[in-house]
């Protein structure tokens, strides 16, 4: 009887260990968010914040590290407003972040992704900014087009937290000047005489390429390209899924031949299906790559990466015009992809002290400091900055980005996410022939009609 | 069961409980979850929209979605021929005594499958590579420089190129499966065989093989199942492409949930998934059972 009962208690001793052991980390969840729920006595205010800045992230991203230091200044001075801070990584914050929301039960500040305000905004779950906004008195100082993505009904639900522009031409001066061009060509026809040349002169890509992970191609080059060929009010309808544009249109699936061209012309590397973007950088630091298409995040690799001889020679440049296209050509694609967004349900004093936070980490000060320490470009355009302490390819980029260019959405972060896996998946087929231009737009444009009118 | 040893029947269910109940809640609730699910227009946020057998119907008409079963099939036969097929060469030879060193080249063989699908994927893409891989250096050793590559971009070799890895991780596995079966068969039989003139090739097919019948068939199941719901290697090494041609069901089902955000049309896909393996695994099992009458075993 009594091993019996032992037997018994044993047994339910196994099972509850192994079910405490699994609800431990909900309920560590539970303290934290019951701790910032109760916060509203006059005095002290207490926020949950969840981002996706993880040391780890801190250490490489300059963004990031500029963000928290800041963060940390606003509470010295904010003594009445306590931050309790949750950092999720990057590849586990969307699902996180999807399923509070899918529980309503959200923090009261959290970064968002550009792709997915709309559907937080559908669900009521954020609360519009615009008066905050018009409030700091600096609105019209944001970078034209950064609102769009988390614009609705005239409303702005988010504050850009950085500012990406994906298509930028690093290209390596020297080895340009030694096939004849001062500096990288503003005719694509120049471009692929250069590259015979590059090949006679036993450089392997004359554009180094890496589009394993299917986005590089879409993201840094097509979302540029594409625009030079079909103009942004095409895109900004696509984007708005309003149905007056389609990826069947003349100008898309012009954008999509040229890019077929380019690949059978022998322009990139040859494995440049089989490498990811990063990999393809490195062959431009080592020298093996006469030029680089890539966003913004390449300065820092460069900066880190390249042997001193390519550094000094890296200089920066705008993809080149097409002929009869649409597109502005001084344009390239850029915007803002992670937004700070505040809880809808919040009101009284934790909705003040939410919105004082929001508007201080991405005002003028925020894009002040980033230029000035880290050399990088931040959603308030804060003109002329002293640069000369950093090196020639930031202050290149700096310079570029701030003398007028355009900026025209990143594909991938404003359409539809089924649209886009669509669109990487089948450029992929593109570009190495397995699929025609006029079939992959056809595709593209049903996964369109399939994602319906916003 | 009088047997006086044997536990009582209430401790031996005690004893499975924690295990019966993690199973229930880890694998049979999501299923009937999912099943669920697969009848709504999700995209993982709050808003469900009940759509009955939309899901299903479009996941019939998927062109993706038949590739990548396709790819699976193919994958799994030559899984089955490679994994299966070596692994009893190697049990043979191994179990022959014509090796010396038994115990070395068991755990050498065995060792790939401890490693993580992924090493094994960044391992074989390193060797695939098209400037420093191993292949391409040998090829341009042997002085064949032209038949160098991009291997994993080829899309007409990309599903071959990776069942690759897979195979070679694999074989060992089945090896002490079949090693352990062979240690069973009574020496006598094998030892009567020699003595009737059937020696080598003909004692292992004629022989051994209709005795390890079973083991085999329990290989093969095993062997069945894994790769229908491969993932790790390829989504490490190509992850489905270029384009859609290393695809493979468990791909295209993360693929669609997580990145295209489409969660009751990819809760459908698990759903249908499920019931293809199921069917696959039941059907070869029928296949090989009707294969073992005839034989008359």
């Amino acid at each position: 009887m009594m091993r019996t009962i032992r037997k018994a208690v044993s047994a339910f001793l196994a099972v509850g260990i192994l079910f405490l052991s699994a609800c431990s980390g909900k309920a560590a969840e539970k303290s934290d968010s019951a701790g910032s729920g109760k916060g509203e006595s006059a005095q002290k205010v207490e926020l949950s914040f969840y981002n996706d800045y993880t040391t780890q992230n801190r250490a490489s991203d300059n963004n990031a590290k500029l963000f928290y230091d800041m963060m940390q200044q606003f509470e010295k001075e904010n003594p009445n407003i306590k931050l309790n801070v949750t950092e999720i990584s990057q590849d586990n914050y969307s699902n996180k972040i999807q399923a509070q929301n899918a529980g309503g039960d959200l923090p009261d500040v959290f970064f968002l992704k550009g792709s997915w305000v709309q559907s937080f905004i559908r669900n009521g779950s954020v609360a519009p900014l615009t008066d905050a906004l018009n409030q700091s008195g600096i609105k019209d100082k944001y970078r034209r087009g950064i609102f769009d993505p988390v614009t609705s009904d005239g409303k702005i639900y988010g504050m850009p937290t950085q500012y990406s522009v994906t298509c930028l031409v690093f290209y390596n001066s020297d080895l340009w000047k030694s096939v004849g061009y001062e500096q990288f060509p503003d005719k694509w026809d120049d471009v692929l005489s250069a590259a015979k040349k590059f090949k006679g002169k036993g450089i392997p890509a004359t554009i180094a390429l890496g589009n394993k992970d299917k986005w590089p191609f879409e993201s840094t080059i097509l979302s540029c390209l594409g625009d030079r060929f079909t103009g942004t009010d095409w895109t900004r309808s696509i984007i708005a899924r309003d149905g007056k544009s389609k990826f069947t249109d003349d100008g898309f699936v012009k954008a999509l031949q040229f890019s077929q061209k380019l690949a059978k012309s022998g322009l990139f590397n040859a494995d440049y299906n089989a490498i990811t973007d990063e990999q393809a950088s490195t062959l431009y630091c080592q020298g093996k790559a006469a030029a680089v298409i890539d966003g913004f995040w390449d300065v820092s690799y460069i900066n880190a990466n390249a042997s001193d001889e390519v550094k000094k020679a890296t200089k920066l440049a705008l993809l080149p015009a097409v002929e009869g296209g649409k597109g502005d050509t001084k344009a390239t694609s850029g915007g803002a992809g992670w937004f700070i967004a505040e809880n809808s349900s919040l009101e009284g004093e934790k909705k003040k002290a939410a919105e004082k936070f929001i508007m201080a980490m991405t005002g003028e000060e925020y894009s002040k400091n980033l230029t000035a320490k880290y050399g990088l470009i931040g959603p308030v355009n804060v003109g002329k900055t002293d640069t000369s302490k950093f090196s020639n390819v930031t202050q290149d980029y700096v310079n570029l980005i701030n003398g007028g260019v355009t900026l025209t959405p990143i594909y991938d972060i404003q359409m539809d996410s089924t649209v886009i896996d669509v669109m990487n998946t089948g450029l992929q087929d593109l570009l190495n022939g397995s699929v025609q231009p006029a079939d992959l737009a056809k595709q593209i444009q049903d996964a369109q009609d399939k994602a319906g009118a916003k | 069961m009088q047997n006086p040893i044997a536990p009582k029947k209430h401790v031996l269910l005690l004893y499975l409980l924690p295990g019966f109940l993690l199973y229930t809640f880890v694998v049979v609730v999501p299923i009937f979850v999912a099943a669920y699910c697969g009848f709504f227009n999700w995209s993982g946020g709050p808003k469900m929209r009940f759509i009955g057998f939309r899901n299903y119907a479009e996941l019939f008409k998927d062109g993706v979605f038949w590739l990548s079963f396709r790819n699976n099939i193919l994958l799994t036969v030559i899984s089955a021929v490679g994994q299966i097929g070596i692994a009893f060469l190697f049990a043979s030879l191994l179990s022959s005594g014509l090796v010396r060193a038994k115990a070395f080249h068991r755990t050498v063989i065995f060792l790939p499958c401890v490693f993580s699908a992924v090493v094994v994927g960044f391992i074989w893409s390193m060797i695939y590579d098209y400037n420093y891989g191993l292949i391409n250096q040998f090829l341009k050793l042997i002085g064949k420089g032209s038949a160098v590559k991009p291997w994993l971009s080829d899309p007409k070799w990309s599903l071959v190129l990776v069942t690759i890895p897979l195979v070679w991780q694999y074989i060992g596995y089945y090896m002490v499966i079949l090693l352990s079966a062979y240690s069973s068969i009574d020496r006598s039989v094998l030892e009567m065989a020699e003595l009737d003139g059937a020696t080598g090739w003909k004692k292992a097919v004629y022989i051994t093989l209709p005795l390890l019948k079973n083991t085999l068939f329990v290989c093969l199941t095993l062997c069945i199942a894994g790769s229908m719901r491969v993932f790790d290697n390829i989504y490490v090494m190509t992850g489905g492409g270029p384009g859609n041609s290393s695809s493979v069901m468990a791909l295209y089902a993360y693929n669609t949930s997580f990145v295209r955000y489409r969660m009751g049309y990819g809760s459908a896909m698990s759903i249908l998934i499920l019931a293809l393996s199921l069917l696959i695994i039941g059907g070869s099992r029928g296949l090989l059972a009707r294969f073992n009458r005839k034989e008359g075993t």
